[in-house]
């Protein structure tokens, strides 16, 4: 039968090269590629053609060139030492991307956290903790992002305090007061002495896993068990804190100084200046303490809360996806339901979890560019909306913003895949 | 048998359980207290008490807000404005202008939301047009109510519904224009003077006749219409039904004549790939209705025309005077090259494929479409004087009356409703794909085929499609008719144009998603397939365009498509703004789609694939007749998820300048009349609420789907 | 087989899309389509405003409704495209709009670098601020240390940068993308001081909860002068433009108003014989009809009442022409055109 398929196919020559699979596989391909490669250059031609009878200019030379505007000061502007008419516009891009970074990364651990905790209260059998943490996922993810963010802003930007108030006080012992302008929070002074804390520190960190170390061998050896957890805590907790103490306190909380009307203006060096604050300068004084712009803060919330909501059925049906009898062999062997859960639940959930939580991180990641809609100076906003309205060259500039983005995404992705391709390897 | 002590000899009695398990307090202790009540060891201690301080705390939250939002939306709100004060009503007495609540009030103005109802559902969209969105919002639902609802089956309930419904709005239409506003085809003639006939019909929404001719046909169709049809039906007649009532149906200028061209071959393609993917009925059900719909127009016009004094004439639809001529109406514009060019190609199925007996009824039911297209091809006539017009219109009534011997026989006559069912059948496809051209031909071509070919007989053919050509064009109507005839044409066929910058609201939203999935579901299964292809070229493209549309935020493709696509296209070709957001979010969720279809593609087991194979099955007819219909069933769930995600994603389009339900929300804080502390809020809980309850209800639909799914599936 | 027709499809789609063309004569374009595509902007009161009902009002909306008038005798033959403003000059070079009459500011590198040209003045704006009453401020001069809220897309951003640098004093800047969005914060106290044109001030204000509790200070920072932009190289439109509104301000310099333009056509005045097309053909010489201004002025009106109709003191906004610096040159303000000789 083959020779004659064979000899069939020598016969008819041309024609069955029409009919041989692999020949159509490849005229298609290049039909496909052609009409591709011909789509982009129409393209090209398009664009050049339009951006020659725009007189537009082109090419990343303006990277190069002051920006000319003020940013509102964020950990970006701080990395990047950016004043304002002195950063270029290449460090406006890079202020874009640390603070969507920023923005990201926060977000993401919030959401984690969050995320987790509702989903091991949806599967709780407390019903109270059941029914919150289903109201919750139900009613948050079923809300545009845009909407919440919308909310978190204007609607609670609009009930806290104003700028002259010294605001609400969050914190125990109401060390972050809140008002309009954002988050005030005590601006950490090290003082001389203050190394010595954190190589202690450091110190008691190694040598609590050198403990856990060794009690893990002889447990293994000998099948006692040592609580190193505990007493891990304790050395790392105590021992730094002795010598935090020993070194007299080599730490000041510097708070951020609230200005009432009438009260005297400080110089740099705080002499009084002999002017007294009107009411334009009362409120928090920028520069002392910390702060968290509100921009950031609501931001934040909201996408912690939208995108916890989904984490939170992403581990609910990781935890579901463990066949019960794993937890009932664990019983039967007499685990303890706390560690049934951490030694045999979570890793085996982990795996049905990792790739959808990626893909969690990644859109937390994406919708971060919702920060256009309230002032956060994310790369979408100050990158592709206030410099692109400067300087005009849509191509170039919306080509580097979605760089980052791909770059993010597909690097998180590869990076994922391959902490995937480990756990499986782990399976059995 | 000596006594072994201790043998019991009737049961032992049934004790009722502890109390502690069942009740009240079985259901408290299993549900609430055995989480925080094992004291066993030290840790469990820690977990226990943990927990009561935990769940207390969340308690504590959890009524906390649930009161806080009770007390603002209901206990609190104010819900009237009686006296027309506006902002007033909803302020403290110690806000400017003082209002009539205490000081540290706050609760939902809900007034507001009242006076700006209107602007969140269809934004500016003209108040006298209303009925258009309202039309296509209902049919949306209806279609989708049948989509996801059991009772496909009992298709004489739906029959029956459409049929009254489609006869309520005929009646809400007859009630006075002072009261509602609506109007219908147009207002060229004086209703005060007009026949009670006349003014009715002048009136009568094109839905409400729609929809009792769908009612009827689907009473009258043997074979029960399921919901594949109405997916179908939803997925190819509704967007095209949409464009034309929510726009006028009109769209002008260059682009808007390739993008009807476009809307038509897309139409024909989708319906080709439905026809094949679900079977024919769901083809002949569209055609016949719009055959039904298309003859009733007619019908009514000419027939009833002289008696009445209403009728088409030079003037438009409207009464007939002394020495008017009645002619027959010419589709000129969008609306009726569209019924041509579906005429165009049902006629070449129905006459060209199947049986004797299908044959002669295709014929029949040929005739009207034949007049149809004749009637709006040939040139000049607009002026058709009346003995041509009786004449065409003594055809169509002979086409009307077979058509309606023939459904009325065909109740008790099955096998004459499969004769029609059965034009895809055999040559059918080589036919569909003739009547595809000639029907796109016989669409875009009527004079400007004409026109090629005296061009090239001039030996000018480099003037074709030139500047000068388009302008003369416009002067003379794309049928060669004077500017002022086609203004005629254009009142009597046409709805009012609506811009789509007055669009706002739900609308926008619900239109933008729509179109976004309907769109992004031909591209998405192309490139699942693509992704999936042995051949190298076809996987990498694939997978570079998906893997790109995914990694990037939408907003970023929002802005490309408003700030770069005019720069990629050529110099002046122009898009409104809608337009350019629907491709970016189409393309954008084409992306995520066809992740979705590759998921489904993936759970078909290889052997599905190597038996298709092993019956020597080719690609496309394994994919269409094996691997699509298992896949595509599998992943209407995914497909509901995509969809809820690109229904919030939407509102992005505010950003990029689109009014959409959110971007009215925002927009009407701006008007000082209602401004006050508490209507932000009120604005955002009700959008809130909006979006919540689309979206809640289709995740549960999806889980619905994905239970019934997983049963079907079950071994 | 599946992908061959569905590729046919979309290459079809694709050379559809990409048919249209347009010619660099807009007049002819314009002509065609029978209306004007005016690009405005996506809300400011006065400027360009859209009200309840979808009708576009504003002294902006007066120019397109004027050349509207010029070129067809029908001041309603015009369409408006609401475009934010990113989008406005890809709007315009792209051929979407024929006019940009969207409170834009004339500048060099606008004027030069982005192939537009500007066809005049229609209102000379500059950058101010507002300040809550409240705050006791009176100069911008106070404003050490003031935060500050703006949208993004204009010069205003660079302006009040070079204004706190140039006067040593620090500020934050929360740079918004919508004004709507700006008008919320600011109300909301995020701010104390909200920047933009004065004219924008005095619109935005209007959205504010209590307007009558702002007030703007008396800086302008900058130089704004608003007005049409057009495509560059169409010679005969930017005619048609630059002398419609040219029109419009001698009309009012000539006394020429909506309600006696009829009457006055027959006056003995040449000036106003010319124009209003009774003597002379300076119509046909821009490619219209010469009763061009006639149509314009009886349908829109002259500059002042398009003012005093849409900006000036009896409107919302109580922008006072009389001694600004938008009175007519005859008034000592700078409204000036070129005769019509």
């Amino acid at each position: 039968m083959a020779s004659m398929t064979a000899s069939e196919t020598e016969d008819t020559g041309l024609t069955s090269l029409l009919y041989d699979p692999k020949a159509r596989g490849l005229l298609f391909q290049i039909l496909l590629l052609t009409a591709v490669v011909a789509f982009f250059a129409w393209i090209l031609d398009n664009t050049i053609t339009n951006l020659a009878s725009q007189g537009k200019k082109s090419g990343f030379g303006f990277l190069g060139e002051t920006s000319g505007f003020a940013i509102l000061t964020t950990l970006g502007t701080f990395v990047m030492e950016a004043r304002a008419g002195v950063a270029t516009y290449f460090d406006v891009f890079w202020i874009g991307v640390i603070n969507t970074l920023v923005i990201s990364f926060f977000g993401i651990i919030a959401a984690t956290l969050l995320g987790f905790l509702m989903g091991i209260f949806r599967l709780s059998n407390n019903v109270i903790l059941r029914g919150f943490a289903t109201f919750y996922v139900e009613i948050l993810r079923n809300i545009p992002l845009l909407l919440q963010i919308f909310f978190w802003y204007f609607v609670v930007l609009r009930a806290l305090p104003d700028k002259r108030a010294s605001g609400i006080s969050l914190g125990i012992f109401g060390e972050f007061p809140m008002n309009v302008t954002g988050l005030y929070i005590p601006y950490p002074l090290f003082l001389e002495g203050f190394s010595s804390v954190v190589w202690t520190f450091i110190a008691a960190c190694v040598l609590a896993w050198t403990i856990s170390w060794l009690a893990k061998k002889r447990q293994e050896a000998t099948g006692r068990q040592f609580p190193s957890f505990w007493v891990g805590l304790l050395i790392i907790t105590a021992i730094p804190l002795f010598a935090f103490y020993q070194m007299g306190g080599p730490l000041e909380l510097e708070a951020a100084k609230f200005l009432n009307v009438g009260d005297p203006i400080l110089d740099a060096n705080g002499e009084p200046t002999g002017r007294t604050a009107s009411k334009i300068k009362a409120g928090y004084i920028a520069g002392e303490g910390g702060v968290i712009k509100p921009e950031f803060i609501a931001l934040w919330l909201a996408l912690a809360l939208y995108t916890a909501a989904f984490i939170a059925e992403i581990v609910r049906a990781g935890i579901l996806a463990v066949p019960g009898g794993q937890t009932e062999a664990a019983k039967a062997l007499g685990i303890s339901p706390s560690i049934t859960l951490r030694k045999v639940i979570i890793p085996q959930a982990m795996r049905v979890i990792i790739p959808p939580l990626t893909s969690q991180f990644l859109n937390l990641t994406k919708n971060s560019s919702l920060a256009i809609a309230i002032a956060y100076p994310d790369l979408v906003s100050i990158f592709a909306g206030t410099a692109l309205n400067q300087v005009g060259q849509e191509i170039e500039m919306i080509f580097m913003m979605m760089m980052v983005y791909l770059i993010i995404s597909l690097g998180t992705a590869a990076f994922m895949n391959w902490f995937n391709a480990r756990m499986m390897l782990v399976e059995r | 048998m000596t006594d072994i002590g201790y043998v019991r000899t009737e049961d032992a009695p049934l004790l009722p359980p502890p109390a502690s398990e069942v009740g009240w307090k079985g259901w408290l202790k299993q549900n609430v207290l055995s989480s925080f009540s094992d004291y066993s060891s030290p840790g469990a201690e820690l977990t226990s008490v943990l927990m009561v301080i935990v769940t207390i705390g969340v308690l504590y939250f959890g009524l906390t807000i649930l009161w806080e939002m009770v007390r603002f939306t209901l206990i609190d709100a104010v819900w009237s404005d009686p006296d027309g004060l506006k902002r007033q009503v909803c302020l403290t007495v110690d806000q400017k202008p003082a209002g009539p609540h205490p000081s540290g009030w706050s609760g939902a103005c809900w007034p507001f939301i009242d006076a700006k109802w209107k602007a969140f559902m269809y934004g500016r969209y003209p108040e006298s047009e209303l009925w258009r969105p309202d039309l296509v919002f209902l049919i949306g639902a209806v279609g989708t109510a049948w989509l996801v609802s059991d009772a496909v089956t009992k298709r004489w309930l739906w029959g029956v519904v459409m049929v009254v419904a489609g006869a309520v709005l005929l009646w809400w239409s007859t009630l006075p224009i002072e009261n509602d506003g609506v109007a219908l085809l147009n207002d060229v003639y004086d209703p005060a003077t007009a026949s009670p006939f006349g003014q009715f019909f002048d009136r009568a929404p094109i839905g409400a006749f729609i929809l009792i001719a769908v009612g009827i046909l689907y009473l009258l169709l043997v074979q029960p219409v399921g919901r594949k049809t109405v997916a179908v039906l939803m997925l190819t007649v509704f967007p095209v039904l949409s464009y034309i009532l929510l726009t006028g149906g009109d769209a002008e200028g260059d682009v808007g004549f390739w993008i009807t061209l476009a809307v038509i071959a897309g139409f024909g393609l989708m319906l080709w790939l439905i026809a094949r993917l679900f079977g024919d009925n769901a083809f002949s059900a569209l055609l016949l209705s719009l055959l039904v719909f298309v003859a009733a127009i007619y019908f009514l016009s000419a027939v009833l025309g002289p008696t009445t004094g209403f009728g088409f004439t030079d003037s438009g639809l409207g009464r007939v005077g002394e020495g008017t001529v009645i002619r027959l109406p010419v589709p000129v514009d969008f609306t009726g090259q569209l019924l041509a060019g579906i005429g165009a190609i049902g006629l070449l199925f129905l006459v060209m494929s199947g049986q004797m007996l299908g044959i002669l009824i295709r014929l029949v039911l040929a005739v009207p479409v034949l007049i149809m297209i004749v009637n709006a091809y040939a040139e000049g006539t607009a002026a058709t004087s009346l003995p041509v017009g009786w004449m065409i219109f003594g055809l169509l009534l002979i086409g009307v009356i077979g058509f309606a011997l023939m459904a009325l026989v065909g109740i008790s006559r099955p096998e004459w409703h499969s004769a029609i069912g059965n034009f895809g059948r055999g040559t059918g496809r080589m036919i569909f794909l003739l009547s595809l051209l000639v029907g796109v031909v016989a669409f875009v071509g009527g004079h400007w085929f004409v026109d090629l070919l005296e061009l090239v007989a001039a030996g000018e053919t480099d003037k074709f499609l030139s500047s000068a050509h388009l302008a003369a064009h416009d002067e003379h109507g794309m049928l060669g008719l004077t500017a002022e005839a086609m203004e005629v044409e254009r009142n009597l066929w046409i709805l009012p144009e609506v811009e789509t910058n007055v669009w706002g609201g739900l609308l926008v939203t619900l239109v933008v998603s729509f179109v976004g999935i309907i769109a992004s579901l031909p591209l998405g299964i192309l490139l699942a397939l693509g992704r999936r292809s042995q051949l190298p070229a076809v996987r990498i493209l694939s997978t570079a365009f998906i893997e790109f549309w995914r990694g990037i935020p939408l907003i970023t493709v929002l802005f490309m498509s408003s700030v770069m696509l005019p720069l990629f296209l050529p110099e002046g070709t122009e898009f409104n703004k809608l337009l350019r957001a629907l491709i970016g979010v189409a393309l954008f969720a084409s992306a995520y789609m066809a992740e979705v279809v590759r998921g489904g593609l993936q759970a078909i087991p290889k052997g599905q694939y190597e038996g298709a194979d092993s019956l020597g099955l080719g690609f496309a007819q394994k994919m269409r007749l094996i691997v699509m219909p298992q896949a595509l069933t599998l992943v209407i769930p995914g497909i509901v998820n995509t969809f809820i995600g690109l229904f919030k994603d939407t509102v992005l389009v505010l950003i990029i300048g689109l009014f959409d339900l959110l971007g009215m929300i925002q927009s009407s804080f701006s008007d000082s009349n209602w401004s006050t502390p508490v209507t932000s809020p009120t604005a955002y809980l009700t959008c809130a609420a909006l979006f919540f309850i689309f979206c809640f209800g289709m995740s549960r639909y999806s889980m619905f789907m994905e239970r019934r799914l997983r049963r079907g599936h079950a071994r | 087989m599946t992908f061959k027709y569905a590729l046919g499809a979309l290459s079809a789609i694709g050379l559809a899309l990409g048919a249209g063309t347009a010619s660099a004569d807009t007049l002819a374009d314009v002509k065609a389509k029978g209306s004007v595509q005016c690009g405005v902007s996506q809300g400011l009161p006065g400027f360009s405003n859209q009200d309840d009902s979808g009708n576009w009002t504003g002294i902006d909306v007066d120019v397109c409704k004027a050349v509207a008038a010029a070129v067809f005798g029908d001041a309603n033959a015009v369409k408006f495209t609401p475009l934010s403003a990113k989008e406005r000059f890809t709007a315009l070079s792209s051929g979407e709009v024929d006019i940009l009459s969207r409170n834009t500011t004339w500048t060099m590198t606008r004027d030069t670098q982005l192939g537009l040209n500007f066809a005049g003045v229609n209102y000379y704006d500059g950058q101010g601020m507002m300040v809550p009453a409240g705050l006791g401020v009176t100069s911008a001069l106070e404003l050490d240390g003031a935060s500050i809220c703006t949208n993004t897309g204009t010069t205003t951003e660079l302006n009040i940068t070079d204004f706190f640098r140039a006067n040593k004093m620090g500020f934050e800047l929360v740079a918004f993308e919508k004004a709507d969005e700006v008008v919320a914060a600011y109300d909301a106290g995020r701010c104390d001081v909200y920047t933009t044109d004065r004219s924008g001030l005095a619109a935005q204000r209007l959205k504010l909860a209590d307007p009558a509790a702002h007030i703007v200070l008396p800086e302008v920072i900058s130089k704004e002068p608003l007005g049409p932009v057009v495509r560059q190289g169409d010679d005969v439109w930017f005619n048609i433009v630059r002398w419609t509104l040219n029109a419009m301000i001698n009309a009012e310099e000539l006394g020429v108003t909506s309600g006696n333009a009829a009457a006055m056509a027959s006056s003995d005045n040449p000036g106003i014989k010319r124009l209003l097309g009774t003597e002379g053909n300076f119509g046909e010489a821009l490619g219209l009809s010469n009763d061009w201004a006639m149509q314009v002025i009886s349908q829109v009106g002259n500059y002042g009442e398009s003012y005093e109709a849409h900006v000036g003191a009896n409107t919302p906004l109580k922008l006072n022409r009389s001694g600004s610096v938008n009175a007519l040159w005859t008034n000592g303000g700078l409204i000036y055109a070129a005769p019509i000789r």
